[in-house]
């Protein structure tokens, strides 16, 4: 449960950043919502992916 | 003054305002969004940056050491990367292990200094690995924001 919290509060703060660095003003928020939705979905599915070998 | 010197001296001063919001940025994270008039953006990477390295102290992360006998090359870019934190480093370093040490001088382990023996036994507790990482990516974003800086104060970014 703690390295979940940590991978949300990590790819989060990660996500904002590059929409802030990145994105122009109007898009911000939504690049930062969907960056962040593709960071925890990837890593959730790549640790489903994993399971069997763990 | 001809076209030439002017344009060269217009480049001094051009270079001279990037390397200034570069440095700025290096001393405070975001400060050099300030210098360039980016208000929201230097406040929004101010907190981003100080809320990872935040998490990485509380977390108990290491901050990197120099191990030429296990990770030669990998352990200078990670004290680079820590270093990319800014001024505040040091400070960090000295106020964890009890002085400033950047080179594990004793890769073997068997006669630590006090300093590397601090940051051994935070190595063994609970979340440091977690806190680690945040303070090496909170050191990368700094260095991203530095040649962001640059790049907006020498024009070749909004």
């Amino acid at each position: 449960m703690i390295h979940l919290g940590h991978m949300l509060l990590l790819s989060g703060l990660l996500s904002f950043y590059f929409a802030f660095l990145l994105a122009d003003k109007r898009r911000r928020l939504k690049y930062g919502f969907s960056l962040w939705g593709i960071l925890v979905a990837a890593s959730l599915g790549l640790s489903l992916l994993m399971y069997p070998f763990s | 003054m001809n076209s030439e010197a002017k344009s060269r001296s217009l480049d001094r001063v051009t270079i001279g305002r990037g390397l200034l919001a570069g440095v700025l940025a290096w001393l405070i994270p975001g400060a050099g969004h300030l210098y360039v008039g980016a208000r929201q953006r230097a406040l929004v990477f101010f907190l981003i940056v100080a809320a990872t390295l935040s998490m990485g102290l509380l977390s108990d992360g290491n901050l990197a050491v120099v191990d030429n006998l296990r990770a030669p090359v990998l352990s200078k870019l990670q004290v680079v990367s820590n270093l990319a934190i800014g001024p505040v480093e040091p400070l960090i370093r000295s106020v964890i292990y009890g002085e400033i040490v950047y080179v594990n001088s004793d890769p073997g382990g068997k006669s630590l200094s006090p300093a590397l023996e601090m940051r051994k036994e935070r190595s063994f507790r609970r979340y440091s690995l977690y806190g680690s990482v945040y303070l090496l990516i909170a050191g990368l974003m700094n260095m991203l924001l530095i040649f962001d800086a640059w790049d907006i104060a020498i024009g070749r970014k909004e």
